[in-house]
């Protein structure tokens, strides 16, 4: 490394400068007390002070011992630091963001205080990577990986580590859900480095085929649980994305791992740090376009609903239109999408509360967060605290974590947004006494035919219904850590989780729902459903680091092991008949649900694996990278139970070649690239085993029969993915930093089902058959357009993209067996038909080709395949009509501070996506009349002969528009995804009010989205503005 | 936090850890919410549980629950004069009906499920020889065996050419193995060998089978697990299939041995007047050689079969040809006892009783329904008789009599209608008739004015399925 470093140590003249300089800055007096003078030769603990080129101090800068990152502790406002090395001889390590590192041996003969002048830099580079088994500097290491602090993801969101995640970095991906919006009790839907998995189409997967491994704190985690962990307990967030970064990880890296570390304490005096938020979420309706109650009723006539050519009819039907005109002219004019929501406004709540000395220090953490959804009683409630203790004597230290949480989820008793979407706008929700009507209308076609009534969902609200769960998870995580040599440290951990979950579903009798149950069943009216579940895992490994240094050689090796286990159970029952409101408990339930018995499921997994990993360089110029991992689980079948996993990555770092280093340009120049293997593993535990399932409701001859539940696959193996990745790093001029990745990698051994001839007794089998291609390239860059470290201050603006698409290579013979299936379903007939097809995008979007709406008949006309014309609908004629991965997606935004005010802003942007505008099919021409509908329905839809218009004609009862071209729209995205404007006390003095930092924010989320295309988003829970100030604080 | 015990364990973990053969026997998880054949095996009991699988698998609606009893089977036979609009296509023999091939598929798939689990049960039980207690082995091994023969043996009755018809034409698989792997099609001929094949070493084994041997067995004696072996392919009842399997291959001299047999063993014996009258015993469990042990025969009956149900949802036949079916009406057991009239505008209609559950508290008749009767064999030997140009008033004047008709006296002018039209008297809804239909080739038949030659409706078509991944050969 090229470090220039000056350390001034002038004994006597020093001590006089720094006390005249405390004595200006007005420290406190306990200040002086401690650092004395006599204490110069105990090597017990180093002192010093942390000053720029101006011989102003720098707070926040770290100082750590090197071989060591766990003794560490920051300067405070007035740049002192304290820090026990633990032994004489060890290198400091003080580094800070835009300063150049520096390193001090400590000899017995240095005299202390230290005074450290830091020279300033631009290099904003991440130091290090952390891989969960050893962290690495970030100049030796050959794999692709981004790391982001706890900080990083605060400046771009505070509503979960995902969401920030996302705009952080263009190859996460969290695929939008354009129905269930921003729904608090929705888990995201993660991509990283797109699809490595087949569509759980069947639901053969026992999670998403697509998500990632999540590591925190050294071991695997739930989404779940990252979905609530606290943002501010984050310390670090590594994303491993290539071969050579997550092959250690094995049969469950193929999708990407996260390496979370959560904060250690720090030592020194007690630290309280509170941070507080307020949360203001307001729904975002602007994508939905509805007609008002007069252009409704018109929609309605212009569909011929209240037409007939029977005279008799005509009057009946027109008598009923008369009677909402009626009521329109009242000045009926229901505005329903706002009915069921509201303005949330969550709070939330971190303390945390750290100290100690070099030997044993602790950190307690306590926080609350109450999100709170904009349907109305929506809200997840999270509740949490950890213990985290650690302990270091001699060669040896512990370290020891402990975690309760406690969740609870409410969803709206309102039902789903969608309803609300539908109704129409000249029913009135409440009667002239302000009482809510139950029917809102009622519609009858002819005198003979019965009256449908229309119900309203407001009212289910005012019942007594339930829908909530809960969870209390425990995780008690014990590492131990001994370095017999400076060389050699052999690590320990093991983890323990319990996850307790329970959630209860109850809707009472008088719930609209139930209306159709009559005579008999009246009495089965209501429903009441608990479920109740215990988790537990238990890991554990056991690892060795160990480096040599030799010349110009530099060799690390890691090896170790571990265990994994898990079991899961779930039980729940379910009971009906429950006539009267007031009474909401399962034991008021007339009987169990008919027929119903107990319902449960279980599961128990276990592995083990042992690994192994060696980097090498040469002169920090090139650099060798390999991995193998050695991995068996109990889900794959009996004779594949063992894989291998292996990744071998070179790099170059050209910045240190002479030719380069006098070019005086690059502070950075490295090539690298990647091979290597890795799997997953998310499917079924049991698919692999021959095994019996009981007749539970039958027995034969009094024994209770068992029949194979299905045809075993004792060579069922992991998916397997070949990962290909070049990259490059670059930081020119100490301003610019970019990187770049292009990959290829190929999922081979992909789960599927074969289909079986029914002669063997089976009629599909599980195999590894299919595969498939991720192709893409990202990259990100970032620009330092001003830095001033005197007065803090710095702009910089940075941009990321990337690119991924897919193919399926080889699929099998059962998933044209799907193919079929989704050909032949009959459910939601306005939406494409997801299809697989060798050579083919799994995005592709399958349609027939259209050549828009006859002027003369209103119809629309298809290209048949074989190029003739024709007004049929053929699922035979679609072809691939496009694709929905974006040609680019990524974020761009901005940073800036100056004297501790600060301003950034992201945007995240989608360009060139193809789209089927599914809201369109379902608004304007599959609508159903009795609901409300789109208003474009009255633009352009066909009405007369000769009309050009994009939209067929209208009608009481639409011939269904299946898959066309003509609703395939060309999509890109601009989302302003957050705005953070804060100011930070660092420059105030606030030692005079007893605080050491205090920093107060204004943040925006998800402020708006622009797109080329209109839809309607958030269809069964809306979208939502995140509005928040927050305030951190430590005293 | 008692770090010593932390260290200890870790290292331990460490040594766990390298050897490979421990841990692949930790890897070998045991769920709790199913059971690993592995682990069903390794008692007496998994296997009579697994046998009793299999029979349950049978009692399946879509099985002999109803389809290929009164079901299906009776409508191809067209014995109904009203069926559930749901099979209109199979009256008219429409064979590409997306209702007639669902419940192909479930037949086809069903039985084969049944003789799959019939195979890992074969695999599994001679290396656990030594486990079984008493003669068990050898019965569950016969019973086993028999179950495979005669699911293959119902397989090639609906889905194989008669083999009097073309014996060399492709039929089905004749399945072994319980593997991903496909067996090859067999030919008419060749099924029949094989499930010979089968059935003779089932009856070799079944000789220690109580029935035969007349051992008595008592609820003490291993929980009564030997006590109903009429609902298990008992000895008597592989008797039977070889006698049904001598006579649709031709083998006259030998059915009528093999008949003979199980008719002088004395085991099965005709209902009497007085428990049809009392409703006691509607299918007859004294004369079952084979019968299944339904739970839900009741539910079926009460759905399809019912006078208070939907007349479009119900099996029932016309009064004319209630009357037309049993001449002999008034003394006729079977006309009196099994039929029940309809209300109201039902008030013609006939409701058949034979799968509606006896109300009687003998539990011994409950939910019995009837599979092979000891009436066939008396067919069996008038069908063989008549092939070779003998009477055939003798065999069926035994089951006359059963049923309180007087003798016929003299030998029928059209013996083959008398046969049919006895046979359909004593099978009502219970799909044998189709078979008979079948193995005589009838192209006209009561009820329809089909040509059931010309439609091929005798060989039902391989499910799709098991064309395409199988690719097989038609069997039509």
């Amino acid at each position: 490394m090229n470090k220039k470093f000056t350390i001034k140590i002038k004994n006597g003249v020093l001590m006089f400068a720094l006390f005249a300089l405390f004595g200006l800055l007005g420290v406190p007096e306990r200040l002086y007390s401690q650092i004395s003078a006599t204490q110069v030769q105990a090597v017990s603990k180093v002192i010093g002070k942390v000053v720029d080129e101006h011989k102003q101090p720098i707070p926040g800068v770290k100082v750590s011992i090197k071989d060591n990152p766990k003794i560490a502790t920051t300067t405070n406002n007035t740049g002192e630091f304290i820090l026990s090395p633990g032994k004489p001889g060890a290198t400091l390590v003080i580094s800070s963001i835009g300063f150049k590192r520096q390193e001090i041996i400590l000899k017995s003969d240095l005299k202390l205080p230290l005074l450290v002048i830091l020279k300033e830099s631009t290099d904003e580079l991440n130091e290090v990577v952390v891989t969960g088994y050893s962290t690495r500097s970030k100049e030796s290491f050959t794999g692709s990986a981004s790391t982001f602090t706890g900080e990083d993801l605060k400046r771009v969101g505070n509503k979960n580590i995902l969401q920030s995640l996302q705009n952080l970095d263009p190859s996460f991906v969290l695929t939008e859900n354009l129905s269930l919006g921003s729904n608090p009790n929705m888990l995201p839907d993660i991509q990283l480095r797109g699809q490595a998995g087949l569509d759980d189409i069947r639901g053969e997967y026992s999670g998403s085929p697509n998500l990632p491994l999540f590591i925190l704190d050294g071991f695997e985690s739930s989404l779940q649980k990252i979905y609530d962990l606290d943002m501010n307990r984050v310390a670090s967030i590594t994303i491993l994305r290539d071969a050579s970064a997550k092959a250690i990880y094995g049969s469950k890296a193929a999708n990407g791992v996260l390496v979370i570390e959560t904060l250690a304490p720090k030592e020194g005096k007690l630290r309280i740090t509170y941070n507080s938020n307020f949360n203001v979420e307001m729904p975002d309706l602007t994508s939905y376009n509805l007609t008002n109650a007069s252009e409704k009723l018109q929609a309605e006539r212009n569909a011929g609903r209240y037409t007939s050519a029977t005279p008799l009819l005509q009057q009946f039907l027109t008598e009923q239109a008369n009677l909402i005109e009626s009521d329109i002219a009242r000045g009926v004019d229901t505005y329903w999408l706002s009915k069921p929501l509201r303005v949330g406004l969550g709070t939330k709540h971190g303390l945390y509360l750290e100290g100690g000395d070099a030997n044993m220090r602790y950190g307690v953490d306590l926080n609350y967060n109450n999100l709170v959804g904009v349907m109305k009683e929506s809200k997840r409630d999270n509740m949490g605290g950890s213990i985290n203790l650690s302990y270091r004597s001699g060669k040896v230290s512990f370290r020891n974590i402990l975690n309760v949480n406690f969740n609870k989820l409410v969803n709206s008793p309102y039902g789903t947004f969608g309803e609300y979407t539908k109704l129409n706008p000249y029913w009135a929700p409440i009667d002239e006494f302000g009482r809510i009507n139950k029917i809102l209308g009622q519609f009858q076609p002819s005198a003979t035919a019965p009256i449908k009534y229309y119900y309203n969902p407001l009212y289910n609200a005012t019942l007594n219904t339930k829908d909530f769960s809960t969870y209390t998870e425990v995780t008690e995580n014990f590492y131990t850590e001994w370095q017999p040599t400076k060389a050699l440290r052999i690590t320990g951990r093991v983890g323990f989780t319990q996850n307790r979950n329970g959630s209860e579903l109850f809707f009472p009798g008088d719930h609209t729902k139930f209306i159709a149950m009559t005579g008999d069943d009246f009495y089965r009216r209501g429903t009441y459903n608990i479920t109740d579940g215990k988790s537990t895992t238990l890991n554990s490994d056991v690892f060795a680091n160990w480096n040599k240094t030799w010349g110009k050689h530099l060799l690390l090796v890691n090896g170790g092991g571990n265990l994994g286990s898990t079991q899961a159970q779930t039980h729940g029952m379910a009971a009906e008949g429950f006539l009267n409101n007031r009474v909401d408990f399962i034991t008021f339930a007339a009987q169990y649900a008919q027929n119903g018995v107990p319902n449960g499921s279980e599961n128990i997994q276990r592995e083990i694996g042992i690994l192994g990993s060696a980097n090498y360089s040469y002169d920090n110029r090139y650099l060798l990278d390999l991995s193998i991992r050695r991995n068996a689980s109990s889900v794959f079948g009996a004779n594949n139970r063992w894989g291998t996993f292996w990744s071998v990555g070179l790099g170059w770092n050209l910045h240190h070649e002479s030719l380069i280093k006098n070019l005086n340009i690059f502070d950075m120049l490295k090539i690298r690239g990647s091979v290597g293997s890795t799997g997953s593993q998310s499917f079924n535990p049991y698919q692999a085993m021959a095994t019996y399932t009981f007749f539970t409701n039958s027995t034969y001859d009094n024994i209770s029969g068992t029949y194979l539940a299905a045809l075993a696959n004792d060579n069922l193996r992991w998916q397997q993915k070949i990962d290909n990745n070049i990259g490059l790093d670059i930081n020119m001029l100490k301003r610019l930093n970019i990187r770049l990745d292009y990959y290829i990698a190929n999922t081979k051994n992909l789960l599927t089902d074969l289909s079986l001839p029914p002669s063997t007794g089976f009629s599909t089998y599980k195999d590894n058959l299919g595969s498939l291609q991720n192709k893409g390239y990202e990259g990100t860059i970032s620009y330092q357009l001003y830095r001033d470290a005197k007065s803090q201050s710095y702009v910089s603006i940075f941009g990321s993209f990337a690119h991924n698409s897919n193919k399926v290579t080889k699929i099998s013979d059962g998933l044209k067996q799907l193919n079929r299936e989704q050909q032949e379903r009959t459910d939601n007939l306005s939406a494409p038909i997801i299809r697989f097809e060798e050579g083919q995008s799994m995005s592709s979007i399958w349609a027939v080709p259209s050549l828009g709406i006859d002027p003369a008949t209103g119809r629309e006309i298809f290209r048949a395949k074989d190029g003739s014309t024709t007004y049929e609908w053929n699922p035979n004629d679609q072809i691939v009509a496009g694709i929905t991965d974006p040609a680019l997606r990524g974020n761009f935004g901005v940073n800036l501070e100056y004297k501790g005010w600060g301003l950034s802003g992201t945007f995240r942007y989608t360009i060139g996506e193809d789209y089927y505008n599914s809201t369109l099919v379902s608004r304007i021409e599959n609508v159903n009349i009795e609901n409300n509908v789109d208003y474009r329905v009255f633009n352009n839809t066909w009405l007369n002969v000769g009309d050009k218009v994009p939209f067929k004609k209208i009608t009481v009862n639409p011939i269904v528009t299946r898959a066309t071209t003509r609703f395939i729209e060309n999509k890109s995205d601009l989302t302003l995804s957050s705005v953070n404007v804060y100011y930070d006390f660092k420059w105030k003095n606030l030692k005079r009010i007893g605080l050491q930092n205090l920093k107060c924010s204004l943040l925006m989320n998800e402020a708006f989205v622009l797109s080329t295309v209109r839809i309607e988003r958030g269809t069964d829970y809306p979208f939502a503005r995140t509005f928040s100030f927050s305030l951190q604080t430590t005293f | 936090m008692n770090t010593t015990r932390s260290i200890t364990y870790l290292i331990l973990l460490c040594f766990a850890a390298g050897m490979i053969s421990s841990c692949n026997k930790w890897l070998d998880v045991e769920p709790n919410s199913q059971i690993k054949s592995s682990e069903l095996f390794k008692t007496e009991s998994g296997f009579k549980e697994a046998l009793a699988g299999v029979y349950t698998l049978m009692t399946a609606e879509s099985l002999y629950g109803k389809e290929l009893q009164y079901g299906m089977n009776s409508v191809l036979s067209h014995e109904w004069t009203s069926f559930p609009l749901v099979y209109n296509e199979e009256a008219e023999y429409d064979y590409q009906a997306v209702n007639v091939q669902n419940r192909i598929n479930s037949v086809w798939n069903g039985l084969y499920q049944g003789i799959s689990n019939s195979n890992y049960l074969l695999n599994e039980i001679d290396a656990k020889r030594s486990m079984f207690t008493g003669d068990n082995f050898a019965i569950i091994k016969g019973e086993a065996l028999a179950l495979r023969a005669f699911l293959h043996f119902d397989l090639v009755r609906l889905f194989g050419a008669s083999y009097l018809v073309d014996m060399n034409k492709p039929a089905i698989p004749y399945v072994t193995q319980y593997s991903a792997k496909q067996t090859p099609q067999s030919t008419v001929k060749e099924t029949y060998e094989l499930i010979l094949r089968d059935l003779e070493a089932a009856k070799e084994l079944l000789k220690v089978d109580p029935i035969f041997t007349g051992r008595v067995i008592t609820e003490a004696d291993d929980t009564g697990y030997l006590l109903n072996r009429q609902l298990h392919l008992n000895y008597y009842a592989v008797e039977a299939l070889m006698a049904r399997l001598y006579y649709y291959t031709g083998a006259y001299e030998k059915a009528r041995v093999a008949a003979n047999a199980v008719i002088t063993s004395g085991k099965f014996t005709y209902s009497s007047q007085s428990d049809l009258s009392a409703g006691n015993d509607l299918t007859g469990a004294h004369e079952h050689i084979f019968g299944l042990n339904i739970n839900n025969l009741y539910n079926y009956s009460d759905l399809y079969l019912s006078k208070d149900r939907l007349i479009s949802n119900t099996f029932f036949l016309s009064a004319a040809a209630r009357n037309a079916y049993y001449p002999e009406g008034s003394v006729d057991y079977r006309y009196i006892y099994l039929f029940e009239v309809g209300e109201g505008d039902k008030a013609s209609n006939y409701y058949l009783k034979k799968y509606n559950a006896p109300i009687a508290s003998n539990l011994y008749y409950r939910n019995k329904s009837v599979v092979i009767k000891i009436s066939e064999m008396q067919f069996i030997i008038a069908g063989s008789n008549l092939a070779e140009g003998k009477g055939i008033i003798e065999p069926l004047n035994k089951v006359r009599s059963g049923r309180g008709l007087t003798p016929l006296t003299v030998e029928p002018i059209e013996p083959t209608v008398t046969l049919l039209e006895e046979f359909r008297k004593e099978f009502f809804g219970e799909g044998q008739l189709f078979y008979q239909y079948k193995r005589l080739n009838r192209t006209i038949i009561t009820g329809t004015d089909k040509n059931l030659v010309a439609l091929k409706a005798y060989i039902l078509p391989l499910p799709v399925a098991e064309y395409e991944s199988g690719n097989r050969n038609s069997n039509r």
